[in-house]
Order: C-alpha cells, then structure tokens, then sequence
C-alpha cells in the first residue's frame, strides 16, 4: 500500500510539476510535451500542440492520430478539425483516375424537332473519357478535371458532337469544415466537324462532408466564343449549382441525389440570352436490396437507377425566324429515365449501363415543342 | 489542500499497487465505452489515463473503442470487439536500444509508429506477422485469423506467419491491401476489399466527417453527378440558343 502510495504520489507530482517549458527547439520540445501528454493525455492544449510539433517535423501521420484523439473528445474543436483537414489532403497518396465508356442508343427523335417538321430516329455511337488527378504541388493539394466526349450519328450527320474540357485548381480549407477549390478551365466544342465555340472559365467548388445532405456548391463564371460559327451566340456565363446526398433512406445501400442548378446566359443577342433553373433528382438502390439474392449473381451486383430532371428556360426574346413576332419563348422541359448497372458481365473488367430516358419539351413556341425517347447501352472502364 | 491530494493518491493507488511491479509501457489516451485489460489472474476496466503494462492482454467491448499512447510515441487505436496483448516495449529514450511487439487477435487496430528505428515494429496477428517500414497502417483480423493490411503512409512487409522474411509481400503504396487468408501467403497489394473497408469504419475517429475527399468520377452506378464539378459535356446539349430545336438532357445532342 505504501509502495503504491509513493508511485501514484510521484505521478502526481510529477503531473503538477509539469509545466509547459519553454520551447527549446525541435525534437527537445516535442519530447517534453510529450512526456507531459503521458501525465494528462487528455489535456486539449497539450494536444494540439504535439500535434502541431509532430506535423512542423513532417511526422503527418502522428500529428494525424493526435488531432482525430482531440477531436474523440470535442467534435467542435476548430483548430484540429481545420488541422486535420489540412494534413489528410496532404498525407493522402497522388490519384489519377480515369473512366472510359462506350456506347451506342437509339432516339426516336434525333433532330429534336416538332414533329410536324422533318424528324427522324436514328442510332448514335458515343464515346466519352473523363480523368481526374489529385496531386500535392508546392504546399497545397491540387484536384484537376479533365473530360473529353464524341459522339456519331448514323444519319443526323450535322449533329455529330466533340467536346474537350478540363479545369485545375487547389484546395483551400475554409472555417466550418469546408474546402474550396477555386480554378481555372478551358474547354473547346466542335459541330459537324466544325468549331462550334470555345470557353474559358472560372470556378469556385465548395465541398464539406459534415453532416447533412449539403456535399457541394458550385459556381462557374465562363466566356463562350462562338464568333467562328453564331457570333450571336457569344456570352457570359454565370452558374451556380448545389449536390445534396441522402444515403440509407429507403434500402441499405442506396442514394437520393438531388441537384439544382441556375444558369443565366447573357449572350450578344437577345434570343440567345436566356434564365435556366435545373432540378435533377436521382435515386440508386443496390438490386440485392429488393430481395434475397446471392450477391455475386447478375442481380446481386447490379443497381438500379431512376433520374428526374425538370427545367424551366427563359429567353430574351422570341425566335426571330418565327414570324410574326412572338412573345419569349419559355420552355418548359422534362427527362425522367431509368438505368440498370451491371459490372463484368464479360469479365472485361466492364461496368455495364442500360438506360432509358423520355424527354419532353413544352414550349410556347411551336418549332420547339418535341419529344424523344432514347434507349442505350453503354460499357465503362475504370482506368 | 495537502491532505486531500494525499487521500486522492492513495486512493488511486489501490488498483495501481498490485501492478506497479510490472513494466509500464504506455497510457490510455482515449477510452469509450467499456474497454477491459487483463494481467494475469486480475481483470480492470480502463480509464483515461489509466497505464498500460507489458503482456497486458486489452480487450473492447461491442461499442468500445481506445487509443494507446506508448512511451516511445506509437499510437495505438483499436476499434470495437477487438483484442491485443502488448507484447513487448523495450525503449531507450536515448535511441539506442528499441523493439515494440504487438499481437492482434481479432478486430480492427490503426498503428502509427514511435520514434524508434522502423525495424523495431513488428505487429503479428493469429496467420501473419507485419514489419514496419513506414509510419501508419490500420488492420483488419477476422475471428478466423484472416488478416488485411492497409497502407496508410510509409512502407510494411507482410508474411506468413510460419514463413521466412523473405516470403514477405512489401507494400508501399499508400491506401492499397495485402491479406493473408487461410494461411496461404500474403496476396498482391489491391483496392481494399468491401468488407474490411466497413470493419475500418469503426476505428475510433474514422467516423470525423472531414472535407476535402476526392468526388467521384461521373459512375454508372452513381448518382446523377453534379454536372459542374467535372464540366461535363452535357452542357453541349444544353445549346439552348440553337432556335431549331434546343436539345437537353444527357443525350448530347445539339440538333442544329
């Protein structure tokens, strides 16, 4: 008894001894504190500071381990969750990731044209590569985007489209458990084999993963040149969008999206100045989750997809090839569709999609007023 | 103020006398729920604060969670329903003299290394023995034995257990696996399967919802995705200003 008294009173002592010492350099203080931290591992100040002195000295992983240890105990700690944010984007490796999908659809519609004008179905082979990289450049964790999309028609020749973008910028933490990446990207369309514009633009993404269905809000401020085909089509772009996520809500497995996004298009001419609001809505349950199968069977691996996307344009003026003169055109627009996802269906590594998609139209001007169905299959690889 | 410390002391001592003779090697940093440490005959429930001793066997309870810190500044954290025992922590402040052994029997552990030279670790569970060669790592051991190895930063070897060194699978690549299952010898460094990926949740602060995790490339098997995050070309079929028909939606046709 008295042996156990001596040791704890020693550790007591020592505890209350143990003041902070005056920062000696480096590897001393970091001893010091942490030969404190073993007295009162619970103690906020102490951990922040080692966590501090570990990351000055590179050790991420330590400093890492210490901030999640003071976030346990306080989930509203600023300090550690603005330092914990910082240093997992820069312990986290370098990724290049890439997805490659081709395919092949049909559409009743191609044209998209009022169907008392020339319309036409028509079956489209598309092909699109989207890549994105994560690198640490400097002191600051890069995130660049780049996509690239073609696709030829059978018959609607004119309508063949390519597309490359891409856009790059670095991560920022923000107060409140938030990162913004501001950013700079290019992109380039063509038509029928011919320039149809080009745009620079701006961008500021804002991402959090604290609770709640607000993952992201996004704003992009482009220049579109489309002097080489419709100069008056060349405008300034402003963009805002949102993505919010429900995850667990009617199945294990599944995922309620919901993206809105607001586009103001201030063109050169009035016609092809328009409003756009953008609700798509989407929904992706795991098939398992409808029943009893083995989940490596077709089923058991494949998810389905529902999707609703509703939009609402307003223009500037009416189309001036309609005569007379009508009121602006407001479209009213609506694609609710379907998808079925299977991955290695031919063990090619392959994901494939089926997917099923009506649109609809609704506008006050007769030429616009249309409606298409598209069925397609497409196979995509994870590069 | 003097006496009352001295009651606290003796107090608190109780449990710590019957234990004082054996080798202190480290302190509770964190505890949640119920966490139990077993050294010889006697069982206690661990406290923040509370030491850790050497051939300690540590186990969690179903919701339980811990963080150990040891001497030479290893960080220890275990997820719940998981069992260790300390094995061994020889550690010479002045560098000289190291070796920190650990045994995982079953459960979800995340292991950020001390100041000792990387050779000192060695981490085994019931089919494979690990070397570190790096700084963090977090491990996933079936009741069966199976046992994954995920890379968090740094370098780590990982064996059979009855095999050689030499045997050993090396894994460098931050955020890729290695398993041995069913004793067979240690697989090619991979993606981290599902299932050990959900058993990794558990550990303690995996569940802090930090920013700044890559977003997804558009998937089929995604949602929608936001389509300004990746620019995507779906705003070609968005030519709203093209009068003759002013396609939408993803089909990416402009129809002019």
């Amino acid at each position: 008894m008295a042996f156990g008294c001596a040791v704890a009173l020693g550790v007591v002592l020592q505890a209350a001894w143990a003041q902070p010492v005056p920062a000696t350099s480096g590897a001393d203080e970091l001893r010091s504190v942490f030969q404190q931290l073993l007295l009162d591992p619970g103690n906020p100040a102490l951990n922040l500071r080692y966590a501090a002195l570990t990351a000055q000295r590179g050790e991420i992983a330590r400093a890492i381990a210490t901030y999640e240890r003071i976030l346990i105990d306080d989930p509203n700690n600023v300090t550690a969750r603005r330092e914990l944010t910082r240093l997992r984007l820069l312990l986290d490796p370098p990724t290049t990731e890439a997805v490659l999908s081709l395919g092949v659809q049909y559409e009743s519609n191609a044209p998209r044209r009022n169907p008392s004008f020339l319309t036409f179905n028509d079956t489209v082979g598309t092909a699109s590569l989207a890549v994105r990289d994560e690198r640490v450049l400097g002191d600051r964790r890069w995130r660049s985007f780049g996509t690239a999309f073609m696709n030829v028609h059978n018959r609607f020749s004119v309508g063949d489209l390519g597309y490359v973008g891409a856009n790059t910028g670095p991560l920022l933490m923000l107060p409140g458990g938030w990162t913004m990446r501001p950013g700079l990207g290019g992109a380039f369309a063509s038509r029928d084999y011919r320039t149809m514009f080009a745009e620079g633009s701006l961008l500021a993404n804002f991402e959090t993963m604290e609770a709640g269905p607000l993952e992201q809000i996004n704003l992009r401020f482009a220049g579109q040149d489309w002097s080489g085909r419709d100069p008056g089509k060349d405008a300034l772009i402003g963009e805002i969008g949102a993505g919010f996520r429900w995850r667990g809500i009617a199945a294990s497995g599944d995922t309620v999206s919901f993206d809105p996004i607001f586009t103001y298009n201030a063109a050169d001419t009035a016609d092809n100045t328009y409003r756009a609001i953008n609700l798509t809505f989407g929904y992706v349950v795991p098939m398992a989750s409808f029943g009893p199968v083995e989940a490596r069977s077709f089923f058991g691996r494949s998810y389905l997809g529902l999707e609703l996307h509703l939009e609402r344009d307003d223009y500037g003026a009416a189309d001036r090839r309609i005569s007379p003169p009508a009121e602006d055109r407001r479209d009213y627009y609506v694609a609710p569709g379907i998808r079925l996802v299977t991955p290695a269906v031919i063990g090619l590594n392959e994901t494939w999609t089926l997917r099923y998609l009506f649109e609809d139209n609704i506008s006050n001007e007769f030429i616009n007023r249309y409606s298409n169905h598209t069925i397609g299959l497409t196979a995509s690889w994870r590069l | 103020m003097l006496f009352r410390m001295l009651a606290m002391c003796c107090v608190a001592a109780v449990p710590v006398a019957g234990a004082a003779a054996q080798q202190n090697i480290g302190v509770a940093a964190v505890v949640q729920n119920r966490v139990t440490g077993e050294l010889g005959p006697r069982e206690r429930v661990l406290a923040r604060g509370d030491r850790m001793f050497r051939n300690e066997k540590v186990a969690t309870g179903r919701r339980g969670t811990l963080n150990v810190l040891f001497l030479d500044e290893t960080s220890l954290s275990m997820g719940p329903n998981t069992t260790i025992v300390l094995d061994e922590l020889v550690f010479d402040p002045s560098g000289s003299n190291g070796r920190v052994v650990l045994s995982v029997a079953v459960g979800v552990t995340r292991f950020v290394s001390g100041i000792l030279p990387k050779s000192d670790y060695e981490i085994r569970t019931p089919t494979a023995v690990i070397g570190v060669r790096g700084t963090s790592f977090d491990l996933y051991v079936k009741p069966n034995g199976d046992s994954t190895v995920v890379l968090g930063s740094g370098e780590l070897t990982m064996r059979e257990r009855e095999r050689s060194l030499a045997q050993a699978v090396r894994l460098a690549a931050p955020g890729l696996a290695v398993s041995v299952v069913n004793g067979a010898s240690p697989s090619a460094p991979g993606p981290v399967p599902p299932d050990v990926a959900q058993a990794l949740s558990q550990l303690p602060g995996a569940q802090l919802g930090i920013a700044g995790a890559p977003p997804s490339l558009p998937s089929p098997g995604a949602p929608i995705p936001a389509r300004t995050v990746t620019g995507a070309y779906s705003d070609i079929g968005k030519d709203k200003g093209c009068k003759s028909n002013g396609s939408h939606g993803q089909s990416g046709n402009p129809g002019c």
